[in-house]
C-alpha cells in the first residue's frame, strides 16, 4: 500500500485516524496503530510480514541482553549478533542476486543467479532496528521490555518502508507518554496534505515529463534528443525530490496527527552551496545514520587525513550500495564521495566566501548533483553512457520539437515544482504571518490563518483527482 | 488590552486549527463513504477511455500469499471509484492549465525506412515491372507466389502502436448500444488544436499485408474481384509541408506506393482504389476529425467515389443522402491521448444515410447472435466521446445488410478496421448484399464466406497506422483463408 492511492487515504487512514481518536487509553491506541502497521505491511505480500517480526524479536531480546548483562564482552557479543543477523538478512535478501551475478561474471559461478523479491522497507527497518540496539549498547537509551512495543516501533506505517529512518531514542518517549493538542493535529494535516500534493500532483506531473524525455527503455533510446534529454533529467531532479520529501511530509505529517515528533528528513537540499550542504539537507536520517554508527566508530576525521579518507570512502561506498543492489549506485555514492573530497581538499571553503563564489556554489552543487541523477536514474552502463552522449549531442541531435513543445505545455507546472523545492513558499508564509502580527493587521493576520485552515482539504481535493486516473503509483524510494 | 488581544487572537488560532482538522476530516469522511460504503455507486466500464475498469480480484491463497490479491483491491479500488468520470474530466482540466498547449509535440516520426519501390519491382522476374500508378489493374494472372520471388516477409518484430480493448454493451435512454473500442492512435501531435497522428511505418507488417490481400485475390482468381483501399493519416493530408517537414513525416504517397508493390508482387489480380490524390484535392474539406483519429464520413465518401470509379459503378452524389447530425463530438486524441485542450475545438460528427436502406444486422458477441440495427445512426442522445459509434455499430465482428431494391445476387465484402466503419453505408445501394468484416476479431474464412456468393466485390479497406502493427496483421491472416 502506498501512502499516493485512494485505498490507503480513504479505506485505511481515515477509518485508523477515528478508531484512534475515538479511543483515549494510551495502550489501546497503541495497540491500534500497531495492527494498522501489521496491516499496511502485510498488504505488500504478508510473507514479508514474518521477517520483519523476526528481526524486531532478535532486536528486542537482544537489546534486553545488552542491557541485562553487566559483561561487556558479553554486550559486544550480542550487539555482533544483532549486526551480523541484521546485516546478513538485509544481504540475502536485497544483494544476493547483484553478488551472484558478479560472480558470475567474473568466474563463471553460480550457473544460475537467484531471483529473491526484495521485501519492501527492508532497507528502514533494519537500519531503524540496529540504531535502537547500538544506541542501548552505548546507553543511550533504555531497552525497551515489552517486544509489542518494538514491533511498533520498526513497524509503525508512518515510516516502516520508506523512512525517514526514526531512532528509537527519538520515539521512545512518545511510544508510552503521547500528548496530542490541536496544534499537533492541524500541524500533521496540513503536513500531510502539502505531502500528498507534492506526491500525486507534482511528483507524478514531473515524471510524466521525465519519463517521455529521458526514457527508461533502450527502445526508446533512438529517439531521444540532447535537449529533451536536460530537460527530462530536470524533471527527474524535480521528481525525485519532490517523491521522496513527499513522503517524508506525510509521515511526519501523520505521525503529528497522533502525536509522535519525527525529526525532519530534508530541508530544501537544492539550496545548498556545496556538495557537502547538500548532503546536510538530504535525506537526513540516512547521512546521520552512517555518520553516527559507520564514519565516527571509523574514526570519522580523528584519524589523520589519511583515515579520513578511507572513512568517507566506505561511507560514501556504503550510501550507494544503500540505495540499490546495482553497480551504478555504488557510482553514485563513489561520485559523491570524490567531490566531497575535492572539497574539503581545495575549494569547500573557498565557496563560502564572497557572494560571487556563494552563487558559484550554487551553480555548482546544482550540476554535481543533477549529473548525480543521471547516474542514480539508469541502473544500465549502455543506457548510461548514451544519454551522457546524447546530453552533449553525441549520437543524436540537440534540438528537439518534443522537448520545446513539453516545455511550453508545462510551463506553469514547471514553475510550480521548482517553487516547490525551493523555501519560498514557507519563507513567505512566516514573513507574512510574522509581519501581519508585529503590525498588529489582524485581519490580514487571519486571512492567513484562514488560508491555512481551508488549503490541506484544496490540497487533499486536488491531489485526489490527480489520483484517480493514476492506479498505480509507487514511491521511488520503495525500491530501496 | 494587549493582553486582552492576545487572549482573543488565541481563541481565533484555535478555531482556525479546529477548522482545518474538520474540513480535512469531512474530506476523509466523504471519501470514505464513497469509497468503503456506497459500493452501487462503482463504475464497471469507463466511457472516457473506452475501457472496462478493473475487477474485483479473485482471493485464491496464492494470490493473497504473494501479494496479488490486495494489490488487486489497491488498482480495482482506484479504478472504481465512484465518480471517476467526472473527476477525470476534472483532472484533465486542471492539466489544461499547465502551460500553453495550444500545440503539443509528442512525437516526431520514427519507424522503418520506405524502401524504394524500383528496387523491389526490379527485383521481380516479370518483364512488366510496372505497377499500377493510376487505377489500371494489370490484365496478366500471376504466375508466382512471394515464396518463388524469394521475397519473404521482414520478419523483425515492432512494438506495438496500436492498442485494441473491448467492452461490454451499454444502454442509453433504453436503447442498447454495442460497442468495441475502435483502434488507438498511436503517437499523436496537436497543432491549433487539432490532433494529427504522426505515423511510422512498419515494413515487416506492410509485407504481412500485402501477402495477406494477395493471397485472397489468388485463392478467389476468376470467382471474386479484390481491391485495395488504403487509407493515409490526417496528418498526410491535412498538414502543411513545414510541419511534416518539421515532425520527420514520412511521405504516405510513398508508403501507398509500397503496398501497392508488394502487393502487385503477391497477385496480380489486385485492383487498387487510389484515394490519396482525391482526398489531397478536398484537404480543405471537413475529411478527417479534429478530435479523433478517423476520418469523416465526409472524408469516406470521396474514397466511395473512387472506388465506384474503380469498380464500374456509378456514385451517388453528395445531396443524394440525408445527413445526420449527431452534434459535437470529442474523440480519441482527447479522450485517449489526454489533450484536454482539444475540448476546446470540438469535432462535429455528421453522417450520411444510405438511400436504399438503412437497416442492417450484426453480430452481437454477448447475445451470441445476429442483431438489428441501423448503419448510420443518430448519436445526439449518447456521450460526447462516442459519436463515432453510430456509424455500423461501431467494431462488429461481422454484420450485413440487404438492398430491397436489388435483387441481381450482387455482393460486396468489406473487411475493414474501425475507419471502414464509415465508409461501408455507401456501398449498400450498390448491392444487393453488403458484408463487413473486422477482421480483428472475425475469425471465419473469408475466402469461404465469398465463395457463397457470385461474383463478390472484395475491398480491403484499412487506414496505414492501423495496419502498422504484427500482431493485427496476424489477425488479418487468420481471416484470409
Amino acid at each position: 500500500m502506498v501512502f499516493s492511492s485512494l485505498l490507503f487515504i480513504f479505506a485505511f487512514l481515515a477509518p485508523q485516524l477515528l478508531i484512534y481518536f475515538l479511543l483515549k487509553d494510551p495502550k489501546q491506541r497503541n495497540i491500534v496503530l500497531l495492527v494498522f502497521s501489521l496491516v499496511f505491511y502485510a498488504w505488500g505480500g504478508p510473507v514479508y510480514l514474518l521477517l520483519l517480526v523476526i528481526e524486531c524479536f532478535t532486536s528486542w531480546f537482544t537489546a534486553r541482553e545488552i542491557e541485562r548483562t553487566e559483561f561487556p564482552k558479553l554486550k559486544k557479543g550480542w550487539l555482533i549478533l544483532e549486526c551480523v543477523v541484521m546485516i546478513g538478512l538485509i544481504f540475502i535478501f536485497k544483494y544476493t542476486g547483484f553478488f551472484a551475478w558478479n560472480l558470475q561474471k567474473i568466474f563463471g559461478w553460480p550457473k544460475v543467479i537467484p531471483e529473491i523479491v526484495l521485501p519492501i522497507g527492508i532497507s528502514f527497518y533494519t537500519f531503524q532496528l540496529l540504531s535502537y540496539v547500538v544506541d542501548v549498547y552505548r546507553g543511550e537509551v533504555e531497552a525497551q521490555p515489552r517486544f509489542w512495543k518494538v514491533l511498533l516501533y520498526a513497524s509503525l506505517f508512518h515510516q516502516c518502508i520508506a523512512g525517514p529512518i526514526v531512532r528509537y531514542k527519538t520515539v521512545a518517549d512518545e511510544i508510552d507518554h503521547r500528548e496530542i493538542t490541536t496544534r499537533d493535529i492541524a500541524e500533521g494535516v496540513r503536513r500531510f496534505s502539502v505531502g500528498l500534493a507534492k506526491k500525486a500532483i507534482l511528483a507524478n506531473g514531473c515524471a510524466t515529463i521525465a519519463d517521455k524525455l529521458a526514457p527508461l527503455s533502450a527502445e526508446q533510446m533512438s529517439s531521444v534528443h540532447g535537449a529533451g534529454l536536460w530537460l527530462g533529467m530536470f524533471a527527474y531532479m524535480l521528481q525525485i525530490y519532490l517523491d521522496f520529501s513527499a513522503y517524508s511530509d506525510m509521515a511526519i505529517g501523520m505521525g503529528r496527527m497522533v502525536g509522535f515528533h519525527y525529526l525532519e528528513n530534508f530541508d530544501y537540499p537544492y539550496t545548498a552551496g556545496t556538495v557537502q550542504d547538500f548532503w546536510r539537507r538530504w535525506h537526513i536520517s540516512l547521512s546521520t545514520f552512517f555518520r553516527d554508527y559507520i564514519y565516527i566508530p571509523l574514526g570519522g576525521n580523528r584519524k589523520g587525513k589519511g583515515r579520513t579518507y578511507i572513512n568517507m570512502l566506505v561511507v560514501w561506498f556504503l550510501t550507494g550500495l544503500w540505495h540499490g543492489a546495482s553497480w551504478n549506485y555504488i557510482l553514485w555514492g563513489l561520485y559523491y564521495f570524490v567531490f566531497l573530497s575535492f572539497e574539503r581538499l581545495f575549494f569547500g571553503d573557498v565557496l563560502k566566501r564572497s557572494t560571487l563564489t556563494k552563487a558559484l556554489g550554487h551553480v555548482y552543487t546544482l550540476f554535481v548533483v543533477f549529473f548525480g541523477w543521471v547516474l542514480f536514474r539508469y541502473t544500465d552502463s549502455k543506457m548510461l553512457f548514451e544519454v551522457l552522449k546524447g546530453m552533449f549531442g553525441i549520437g543524436h541531435s540537440f534540438g528537439s520539437p518534443e522537448a520545446g513543445s513539453m516545455l511550453i505545455n508545462n510551463i506553469f507546472f514547471l514553475i510550480l515544482a521548482v517553487v516547490a523545492v525551493l523555501p519560498v513558499g514557507k519563507k513567505l508564509r512566516e514573513m507574512l504571518r510574522k509581519e501581519t502580527w508585529k503590525n498588529q493587521q489582524l485581519i490580514l493576520y487571519n486571512a492567513l490563518n484562514a488560508i491555512d485552515a481551508v488549503l490541506p482539504a484544496l490540497l487533499m481535493v486536488l491531489s485526489v483527482l490527480a489520483l484517480v486516473g493514476n492506479s498505480y503509483n509507487p514511491f521511488l524510494y520503495f525500491q530501496f | 488590552m494587549e493582553q486582552e488581544t492576545k487572549k482573543k487572537q488565541k481563541k481565533r488560532t484555535y478555531f482556525f486549527r479546529t477548522l482545518c482538522i474538520m474540513l480535512f476530516s469531512a474530506v476523509l469522511a466523504l471519501g470514505f463513504v464513497l469509497g468503503c460504503i456506497l459500493f452501487p455507486l462503482r463504475p464497471t466500464e469507463s466511457q472516457l477511455e473506452n475501457r472496462k475498469l478493473t475487477q474485483f480480484p479473485k482471493f485464491t491463497m496464492e494470490s493473497f500469499l504473494s501479494g496479488d490479491f490486495t494489490s488487486g483491491i489497491s488498482t480495482w479500488f482506484a479504478d472504481t471509484f465512484p465518480m471517476r468520470e467526472g473527476l477525470l474530466k476534472a483532472e484533465m482540466n486542471l492539466q489544461n492549465l499547465y502551460g500553453f498547449r495550444k500545440d503539443s509535440i509528442s512525437a516526431i516520426a520514427d519507424g522503418d525506412d520506405v524502401p524504394d519501390i524500383d528496387d523491389i519491382l526490379a527485383s521481380m522476374d516479370e518483364e512488366e515491372t510496372v505497377p499500377p500508378e493510376t487505377s489500371e489493374t494489370p490484365e496478366t494472372l500471376p504466375t508466382e507466389t512471394a515464396a518463388e520471388t524469394g521475397t519473404e516477409p521482414v520478419t523483425e518484430t515492432e512494438e506495438s502502436t496500436t492498442e485494441e480493448t473491448q467492452t461490454e454493451p451499454e444502454s442509453v435512454n433504453g436503447e442498447e448500444m454495442y460497442r468495441m473500442n475502435p483502434q488507438e492512435a498511436g503517437a499523436v501531435n496537436v497543432k491549433d488544436l487539432v490532433g494529427y497522428c504522426v505515423y511510422g511505418f512498419n515494413r515487416a507488417a506492410a509485407d504481412q499485408y500485402a501477402i495477406h490481400v494477395g493471397k485472397v485475390a489468388e485463392l478467389l482468381k476468376g470467382k471474386a474481384r479484390v481491391f485495395e483501399l488504403l487509407i493515409p493519416n490526417n496528418s498526410a493530408i491535412m498538414l502543411d509541408d513545414e510541419t511534416k517537414a518539421a515532425w520527420k513525416l514520412l511521405d504516405e504517397k510513398k508508403v501507398i506506393q509500397y503496398f501497392k508493390a508488394m502487393t502487385y508482387q503477391q497477385s496480380k489480380e489486385v485492383k487498387y482504389v487510389e484515394i490519396y490524390d482525391t482526398l489531397a484535392a478536398h484537404a480543405s474539406e471537413y475529411l478527417y476529425f479534429k478530435t479523433d483519429h478517423h476520418w469523416t464520413m465526409l472524408g469516406a465518401y470521396y474514397a466511395y467515389v473512387c472506388y465506384c470509379e474503380q469498380a464500374g459503378i456509378t456514385p451517388h452524389a453528395l445531396s443524394d443522402y440525408t445527413v445526420v447530425d449527431s452534434g459535437p463530438f470529442l474523440g480519441s486524441y482527447y479522450k485517449t491521448n489526454g489533450y484536454a485542450q482539444l475540448q476546446d475545438n470540438p469535432d462535429t460528427c455528421i453522417g450520411y444515410e444510405p438511400v436504399s436502406t438503412n437497416d442492417f444486422s450484426f453480430y452481437d458477441r454477448d447475445a451470441g447472435t445476429m442483431r438489428n440495427g441501423k448503419l448510420v445512426r443518430n448519436m445526439s442522445e449518447f456521450d460526447i466521446a462516442l459519436k463515432y459509434q453510430g456509424f455500423i455499430y461501431g467494431d462488429t465482428a461481422y454484420s450485413e445488410a440487404h438492398n430491397p431494391n436489388l435483387s441481381d445476387g450482387s455482393c460486396c465484402i468489406v473487411v475493414k478496421e474501425s475507419f471502414g466503419n464509415c465508409f461501408a453505408p455507401f456501398l449498400i445501394d450498390h448491392y444487393e448484399t453488403l458484408i463487413v468484416i473486422d477482421y480483428r476479431y472475425n475469425t471465419d474464412s473469408l475466402v469461404e464466406l465469398a465463395w457463397k456468393y457470385d461474383s463478390p466485390d472484395i475491398i480491403f479497406c484499412n487506414n496505414l497506422e492501423a495496419i502498422s502493427d504484427l500482431y493485427v496483421m496476424e489477425q488479418l491472416g487468420d481471416n484470409c483463408r
